[in-house]
């Protein structure tokens, strides 16, 4: 039996969302299933058209259905964001090596005395970091909906590590404007503050983690009411 | 049936339907709302993933065969699935036992 469009279509749109590598199982499977019930529909006499409504009534909207088996790849999803901010936490310790490497500094002397240029250079980076984490804190809320954490949003996938990389990239810079307008030597003497930055990125990405991978392990029923 | 009280309890549904003998999905969801009397009604949206997810935690497999032109996936509960589903029947009695003991109101105390 020839699949009727509109049930092919929707099986294409489901699958469109998933990962590439489950593409073509989960689009069978739900053609399937979409074709059984329509034909259970023609059976009882129901008219192709009518019939047609009732199997993809079934299934809920593409984005819906979708976001079921997006839901199943959280822990995947963990896996690759964890992997995401690692990388971009890499990126900052070559950079803060670099700078160290470059500006040669005085070795620190306790107690330390941060010099006015090093201060500056520590409120810089602190600014940015605290309007990296002022954004972040507002991307995962605008992403998520009663029932439904960022992680199963279907730009969740996207966003993460593009934010992951932005916060990685963006201190970097403010490292780099910091060096710029206060001398580098200034900021690699810094070595309070550059202690300071690490662990805000990891907070920044343990944070971001925390919120996308915290949500109800249960499957969503829909009982009838008999 | 209120919601609440099954979430959560989706895949021992699916095992317990499958303990039976292998199905493909369509019919799983049938077979889960004909025996609960027709009090539960599955989504597809639910049913599907959860079979992945029951998949690769060993407790389901699957095999596609071809039904009158198109893929079929009928999934059979593996020796893995049915140790997990006597422990969630195991649960399922304990509840059933307690809540039991509320459903009916308490006995008049004798004054």
């Amino acid at each position: 039996m020839t699949a009727p469009e509109p049930l092919a279509a929707y099986a294409r749109a489901v699958a469109a969302r998933v990962p590439a590598a489950d593409r073509d199982d989960i689009a069978a499977e739900l053609l399937d299933h979409l074709l059984t019930d329509y034909e259970r529909h023609l059976d009882r006499g129901i008219a192709a058209a009518d019939a047609i409504a009732a199997a993809l009534a079934c299934c809920g909207p593409a984005g819906q259905a979708a976001s079921g088996y997006q839901q199943e790849e959280r822990r995947h999803r963990r896996y690759r964001l964890a992997a995401s901010a690692g990388t971009s936490a890499l990126f900052l310790a070559a950079v803060w090596a670099a700078l160290l490497v470059l500006a040669a500094p005085p070795p620190a002397r306790w107690p330390l005395r941060p010099q006015p240029a090093g201060v500056a250079a520590t409120g810089i980076v602190m600014l940015t970091a605290a309007v990296l984490t002022a954004a972040t804190v507002t991307a995962s809320r605008m992403l998520t909906s009663p029932g439904r954490p960022w992680t199963a949003h279907p730009a969740a996938d996207v966003i993460t590590p593009i934010l992951n990389r932005a916060t990685a990239v963006s201190l970097a810079l403010a490292t780099a404007s910091a060096g710029a307008l206060t001398g580098w030597r200034a900021v690699a003497t810094a070595q309070s503050w550059m202690a300071i930055i690490l662990p805000c990125a990891a907070a920044i990405s343990a944070a971001t983690l925390a919120r996308l991978t915290t949500h109800p392990q249960d499957q969503p029923l829909s009982p009838q009411l008999p | 049936m209120e919601a609440d009280l099954l979430r959560g309890n989706l895949d021992g549904l699916i095992l317990a339907v499958l303990d039976d003998g292998p199905r493909h999905g369509y019919s799983l969801i049938e077979a889960i709302h004909d025996r609960s009397g027709g009090a539960v009604t599955v989504p597809a949206g639910s049913v599907y993933p959860a079979m992945r997810r029951l998949e690769r935690a060993g407790l389901v497999t699957s095999e596609w065969s071809d039904h009158g032109g198109r893929r079929r996936r009928t999934y059979a509960i593996t020796p893995a699935g049915r140790e997990h589903l006597a422990g969630q029947r195991r649960s399922w009695q304990e509840v059933t036992r307690v809540l039991a003991a509320f459903s009916l109101p308490a006995p008049q105390a004798q004054s």
